[in-house]
């Protein structure tokens, strides 16, 4: 007999099929990772704004009631993802979304040999440093990359990429304060053996 | 006096950045997902490792540590050993693939310290000697000896009936203010010269009673060989329950390294070291909110189900040494406080099981003016015996008799029961020994000395004194006999027990100094 913990991983995996079978079949291979920044903005507002979080505990609604509260909130979001965060509200099974996420991300590797890359720059990449990540992620990994950039400025220089939960930081930012940590490291063993 | 030009300063920082490493690494992330009572909740990090150092990264850049504990399926619960209101939802941690280290070696002696190393006295940095995890594992059997050495504490109502060796693990239990600390105190003063160097460790003390503990170290010269670990009330339960551990770390770096440095063995000895917990309830009772908040399951007490392991771990980690890993040791002495006398309460018998031996101490003794207040019926020291110097073995066997009969015949007495001459002799050398236990804070005593004091009362010198002037007769008679007869003390130490000649020598001489001695 199965335990709840293999049911709950069990109904994870569902919502997770459901949402990339649909993206892949409807949309195509790009969409996935449009969909995957998508879940993840509804994650992030999920642990900032509390009444937002509980809004999606609620227990006194009824299931079409949350069906319908779930596709006001996430109107204009693809409709897929729509769909399938409104089964997961009516389940009362909202507050899995981020454990979705990974089974998403693992699943789009796994049937479509993709990976989504996300890259942070301080300025807009151009196409010849974006095929040089997507040759060195297939070099590393072997799946393609689907590139998901955005632009910090606070970074002053270089790139953040994060790709299956590995962070490489080679940012100036960093780098500085690599320097930094470095020279007062040094100060400090120069003044004690003073 | 070198001149200090901007080109020196321009070459110096030049020479620096060249030797800078610029390398990436990729490294695990995760994000926050909840956070509050100094715990946080984390999404990712898979493959994380139990009590490995997370680094948390506050909106604003700041950098907070903090210590991977619950390892779940998807969540890892973490304690914030840094500032807690730097980090809020969603704000990213990445592990550093190390597990909490300390800072360790000579430069460390003298200082007072947080339990991650980072000094706290105002002295400037620390130059360590080298690192050490907080988490090791105790050695084994087969690195081990059994205690032999004896470790002196200077009070002879623990020295002669409850002796304690090096690499013992002997626990002070007792109620408020019974002068558990003081016993603490004593002993590690009491060290100056004796080839060891202390560990202090407060747990959950208010910050002015460390630094009077610092300041009355000081002014007895025992910092020189003490480091200081402080988690006062004020820091966060994370600090307070990794105290203990951060206090072991460097002693053991004392232990395992002979005086160069270098790994201690048969050739290169290991330092001997004496380690003081103050107290392991102030601990328990931080592990106890970290649990519970990170939403362990409450046991007895609400404790959790590993409290006996984190107390066993740590004190097993005390230990003598053997001979061919550098024969050094770490001497724990753990501090409880029980509440309204209660020993049977959860942690104090966990402690009491795992320890070799508890020095009890009581209030009604305390109040009573018998300081410090050890109750010689309860205490008891499991290992320490053999560690005991001979001299001093043979005259505490019949104290602790005495002791034993004055308790038992005193207790008798109160029912009025006429006595006869030898019940009241015996109760006579029962107050009178009893008397002659108590002590001043910071005055050590030498062991030889409270042998001969022993070895006065055990021969019935006292028999006829007064018993609010025995302490002044102990006194006053030591110092005689250290100016009048020193050759007594050199004899007793090189012998280290008593001749035949020794007694007639040492009988002579009290009886010469008793003849002198004006009662009050």
């Amino acid at each position: 007999m199965k335990t709840n913990r293999l049911v709950v991983n069990a109904k994870i995996d569902a919502y997770a099929t459901a949402l990339v079978d649909n993206v892949y079949e409807r949309y195509g291979r790009d969409e996935l990772v449009e969909v995957r920044n998508q879940i993840r903005l509804i994650i992030r507002q999920l642990r900032s704004n509390p009444k937002f979080l509980q809004l999606m505990r609620q227990d006194n609604l009824e299931p079409a009631q949350m069906n319908k509260i779930v596709h006001e909130v996430l109107d204009g979001f693809n409709s897929v993802f729509a769909d399938v965060a409104a089964v997961m509200g009516e389940n009362r099974d909202l507050h899995l979304i981020p454990r979705v996420l990974h089974a998403f991300d693992r699943q789009i590797a796994e049937k479509h040999n993709v990976v989504a890359v996300d890259v942070r720059t301080a300025v807009e990449l151009d196409d010849h440093l974006r095929q040089m990540i997507i040759d060195k992620v297939k070099a590393e990994l072997g799946k393609d990359a689907i590139l998901s950039e955005r632009i910090d400025k606070n970074m002053l220089g270089g790139i953040v990429m994060t790709v299956q939960g590995k962070r490489i930081d080679a940012s100036v930012r960093a780098q500085m304060n690599q320097a930094r940590i470095e020279l007062k490291k040094h100060t400090m063993e120069v003044k004690a053996s003073d | 006096m070198t001149e200090i030009t901007a080109q020196a300063i321009d070459e110096a920082l030049r020479r620096q950045l060249e030797q800078l490493n610029t390398s990436v690494e990729a490294r695990e992330v995760g994000t926050v997902v909840e956070i509050g009572d100094g715990i946080a909740r984390i999404d990712g990090l898979k493959d994380a490792m139990q009590g490995e150092l997370l680094e948390f990264t506050a909106s604003d850049g700041k950098i907070v540590y903090g210590m991977a504990q619950n390892l779940e399926e998807d969540q890892v619960g973490a304690v914030l050993l840094g500032d807690l209101t730097a980090i809020k939802e969603n704000d990213q941690v990445r592990t550093t693939g190390d597990i909490v280290e300390v800072p360790c070696g000579k430069g460390l002696l003298g200082r007072v310290v947080n339990p991650l190393g980072v000094p706290i006295d105002g002295k400037g940095p620390i130059n360590a000697e080298g690192r050490r995890p907080v988490e090791f594992k105790a050695p084994g059997v087969h690195e081990r000896q059994p205690v032999k050495e004896p470790m002196q504490t200077g009070i002879m109502a623990v020295d002669s009936m409850i002796p304690i060796g090096r690499g013992q693990r002997e626990l002070i239990i007792g109620d408020r203010q019974t002068g558990k600390t003081a016993i603490a105190i004593d002993a590690i003063i009491n060290q100056k010269g004796q080839d060891m160097i202390c560990v202090y460790v407060a747990i959950g003390q208010k910050a002015s009673t460390v630094a009077n503990i610092v300041e009355t170290l000081e002014k007895f010269g025992a910092m020189e060989y003490t480091i200081v670990v402080a988690a006062t009330a004020s820091d966060p339960a994370p600090l307070q329950y990794i105290a203990p551990m951060a206090g072991v770390a460097m002693a053991e770096y004392f232990m395992f390294t002979g005086e160069d440095g270098q790994p201690a063995n048969a050739e290169n000895r290991g330092r001997n070291v004496l380690c003081v917990y103050d107290d392991l309830s102030k601990q328990a009772v931080a592990y106890r909110q970290m649990s519970l908040t990170l939403r362990r399951p409450p046991g007895r007490e609400a404790y959790p189900g590993d409290i006996f392991y984190l107390h066993s771990r740590l004190l097993e980690r005390a230990v003598k040494l053997s001979d061919e890993n550098g024969a050094g040791s770490i001497t724990a002495l753990p501090i409880i406080e029980t509440q309204a006398g209660d020993v049977g309460a959860y942690i104090p018998t966990n402690v009491i099981s795992i320890t070799d031996g508890q020095i009890y101490l009581v209030t009604d003794l305390f109040f009573q003016g018998q300081r410090p207040a050890v109750d010689v019926g309860l205490s008891v020291s499991r290992v320490g015996g053999d560690a005991q110097r001979k001299a001093m073995k043979s005259q505490a066997g019949s104290l602790r008799l005495d002791l034993a009969t004055y308790r038992e015949l005193k207790a008798f007495t109160q029912f009025g029961s006429d006595l006869d001459k030898a019940t009241q002799q015996q109760l006579n050398r029962g107050a009178r020994m009893t008397e002659l236990l108590k002590q001043g804070r910071y005055a050590p005593m030498p062991v030889m000395e409270q042998a001969i004091a022993i070895f006065a009362g055990n021969q019935g010198y006292l028999d006829d004194i007064p018993v609010e002037d025995v302490v002044r007769f102990r006194t006053e008679m030591l110092q005689n006999l250290r100016t009048s007869a020193p050759e007594i003390f050199s004899e007793l130490e090189k012998e280290s027990k008593f001749t035949d000649k020794i007694e007639a020598d040492a009988k002579a001489a009290i009886e010469r100094f008793k003849s002198q001695f004006a009662v009050s």
